[in-house]
């Protein structure tokens, strides 16, 4: 033990001050989130926390509205995932050819990766706009709207656009990643599936496909937090709005932190916004364990 | 060499983690040291030239006062308002902040403002600011921020549209759906322009809610609130009236479904560019007159907005606040003073939107936001997060939901209510 800490010592401790500020900027402020939730803490009363148990949870999951907000974080989280998975894999095979102005494609596709979020949120804001947004515009002159749409002001719209600007935002850092992984499989094994007859469908189910399957995992589940803790885009387009349609668990705890100051409430949502995510990474977990006993029979 | 490795490391850690006076007072936000005075000003003015006034003033203080400097910090206002609300919870707040009417009950009952009625008192310029503003600033009794500047809201058109079309200028609600009726009628997509989202929607509520006589929250006892709409036929009645007017407007194409969604941004922009005939808002709207001057060259103001039984307006009364854990609390009075005084407001102020009554207004825009100062009213004194929200929401209910405007105005009477109570301030 002894020899191991002398042989180690210099580690540890260049270790230390990253240690000491991961402590203190992320393990010191989740700890305190997860003491106050069970505390009426209101900052607009002055005067020590009061402890009050499960009562901040069982209010929150009392409210008809924290059930729109679940509802709504698990379609805006799964949508986006969803979207961006699609349209990552889509432009990474694209770019993944021999076409004139690669080089330019890639790196023109970046973009919306690297626009700030709330300059790109106030621009599709913009773009969006019912009265002059670009979008609506070029719909109506091409014949497929008659009248243009609310797409940030409509119950029925809000969280379809939301979710698109987010995909359009995310989706190159799938490519990117995807891009890297296609560009390292080799490519005599899929001319010799061609020459032993497998079409391009066959070629990407049975060889490509599998081969991406580490970094989907990485992406999926990283993104699978980042989205459904996101809150920037979803307040810069709607607010949450029309009528709470895109009120998402992370606005609704904003809402109740910096607005209303409860923040012993807020404290029990952001608690219960870990609780569902871990539920459904164990969820993701397990059914890829059980896809792969079922290969392995 | 592992030895000096690490002697090398904790020398470095060790400097690192030190602290430096001159750093540490900066980032306190204040310093007193023995070359003067630095105070700490958070707020939301930038460097735009229409704002100028507001950096000359600091500049010319600076220079009448040469041991004090002013180091000033410009932020949003939602980001002020989340920074001033982290900083005075942890103890750190600037010495001076300048926010909104909306913000200070919820500092007061966070009791991080330094109250100021007795520097008021002694203040021999007390009587140049009228009382409705000194009333504006007031919480149970005591003068817990500065005004800063003031702003009215005001009916505004387009003289043009109205002369075209040939009708008059609506001056009750009444009016408003018979002339939008007819601009409807000549063509013109928004008859009336309001904010359905933003900071803005609820303001405008707010002055219809107050011209058809009703209270937000009003004080039953000592520092004890509530809305008493469900307590009196009459005034439900009467805040039924106020939803009621939304949708009429709507379903007479008195405002486009488009405002549905309407926040401060796009009605400026639709009003100046000449989309919208008529609607209430404020004197920050001649900004527009470079950016687009063909579209504001006929807007006209006059008056208060379309009203029912009283005719109200919205008082803002942006707000100076000084912090309790300030060290420098002399110091910042004495700018406040400075700041308030005829010399400071007719630089900050450079005469229009200014706090006193013994300036002359200048330009036909002032002379005519100035004049409806009268049937200015403000926010209760209680913290209006939550009320805020839900009156918000309560507009699209009544707007894009299926909810009757009863049912909204009962289900905005009963978060009212319960944003006091869950602030200690509902009456029993």
């Amino acid at each position: 033990m002894i020899s191991f800490l002398k042989k180690h010592t210099i580690a540890y401790v260049f270790m230390l001050p990253a240690v000491v500020f991961l402590i203190l900027l992320l393990l010191v402020p989740i700890i305190n989130v997860f003491i106050k939730s069970f505390y009426e803490s209101n900052l607009l009363i002055v005067g020590d926390d009061l402890f009050i148990g499960l009562q901040n949870f069982i209010n929150v999951m009392q409210d008809p509205l924290f059930w729109t907000n679940v509802k709504n974080s698990i379609v805006y989280t799964f949508g986006s995932v969803g979207g961006e998975y699609v349209v990552g894999l889509g432009t990474a095979i694209l770019l993944n050819q021999n076409i004139k102005g690669r080089a330019f494609f890639r790196g023109a596709m970046i973009i919306p990766w690297v626009v700030p979020i709330v300059v790109a949120g106030m621009t599709w804001r913009w773009m969006l706009n019912p009265d002059y947004g670009i979008i609506n515009v070029l719909l109506m002159n091409i014949g497929i709207l008659d009248q243009s749409i609310n797409w940030l002001g409509s119950e029925t719209t809000a969280m379809f656009s939301v979710i698109w600007v987010n995909v359009w935002r995310s989706f190159p850092f799938y490519t990117i990643s995807f891009l890297a992984v296609l560009q390292t499989i080799n490519k005599n094994e899929l001319e010799a599936a061609e020459i032993d007859g497998a079409n391009m469908f066959q070629k990407f189910w049975n060889i490509t496909f599998p081969k991406l399957k580490g970094i989907s995992i990485i992406l999926i589940v990283l993104h699978l937090i980042w989205t459904f803790n996101n809150f920037d885009f979803i307040w810069i387009l709607t607010e949450g709005g029309p009528l709470n349609a895109t009120e998402t668990l992370a606005i609704a705890t904003y809402k109740e932190a910096f607005m209303k100051y409860h923040y012993g409430t807020a404290s029990a949502i952001s608690v219960l916004m870990v609780v569902i995510l871990i539920g459904m990474m164990a969820l993701y977990f397990w059914l890829q364990n059980k896809q792969e006993a079922k290969g392995d029979n | 060499m592992k030895k000096y490795l690490l002697l090398l490391l904790i020398i470095f850690i060790s400097v690192g983690c030190s602290s430096n006076d001159s750093s540490s007072s900066e980032s306190n936000g204040s310093s007193d040291n023995g070359d003067g005075t630095t105070l700490e000003v958070w707020w939301n003015v930038d460097q735009g030239e229409d704002r100028s006034g507001y950096y000359d003033a600091i500049e010319k203080y600076q220079e009448l006062n040469q041991e004090v400097n002013i180091n000033v910090q410009v932020l949003p206002y939602e980001q002020l308002k989340q920074k001033l609300t982290t900083s005075s919870a942890n103890g750190n707040p600037p010495d001076i902040a300048q926010g909104l009417a909306e913000w200070m009950a919820d500092l007061n009952s966070m009791g991080t403002l330094h109250h100021l009625t007795d520097f008021v008192n002694e203040w021999d310029e007390k009587d140049s600011v009228p009382q409705a503003v000194w009333d504006s600033v007031t919480m149970n009794e005591e003068i817990v921020a500065f005004p800063s500047y003031i702003g009215t809201r005001a009916r505004m058109y387009h003289e043009d549209i109205i002369n075209e079309a040939d009708v008059a200028l609506p001056e009750t609600w009444e009016d408003l759906l018979t002339v939008g009726k007819e601009l409807k009628e000549a063509g013109i997509e928004n008859p009336f322009g309001i904010s359905a989202t933003s900071a803005r929607a609820p303001q405008e509520l707010a002055v219809y809610m107050w011209s058809n006589n009703l209270e937000i929250a009003e004080e039953i006892s000592d520092g004890a609130y509530q809305n008493t709409w469900q307590e009196d036929e009459s005034q439900l009645e009467r805040a039924t009236e106020v939803f009621q007017f939304y949708k009429d407007m709507l379903e007479q194409g008195i405002i486009s479904q488009n405002q549905t969604s309407w926040g401060y941004q796009e009605l400026d922009q639709n009003f100046a560019q000449g989309r919208v005939a008529i609607t209430q808002n404020g004197p920050w709207i001649q900004g527009y007159e470079e950016e687009q001057p063909e579209g504001m060259e006929d807007v006209r103001v006059d008056g208060v907005p379309p009203y029912n039984e009283t005719p109200a307006t919205f008082l803002e009364v942006a707000q100076w606040y000084v912090f309790e854990d300030s060290d420098q609390k002399e110091a910042a009075l004495e700018f406040l003073k400075w700041m308030g005084s005829k010399e400071g407001q007719s630089i900050y102020a450079k005469g229009n939107r200014t706090i006193r009554n013994d300036m002359d207004s200048e330009g036909e825009w002032n002379v005519a936001f100035t004049e409806i100062a009268e049937h200015g009213r403000s926010w209760p004194a209680v913290p209006m997060g939550g009320i805020i929200d839900a009156m918000t929401e309560s507009i699209q209910k009544v707007l894009l939901g299926d909810t009757t405007p009863e049912e909204t105005a009962i289900w905005l009477s009963d978060q009212i209510n319960q944003s006091l109570e869950e602030n200690n301030l509902l009456s029993e």
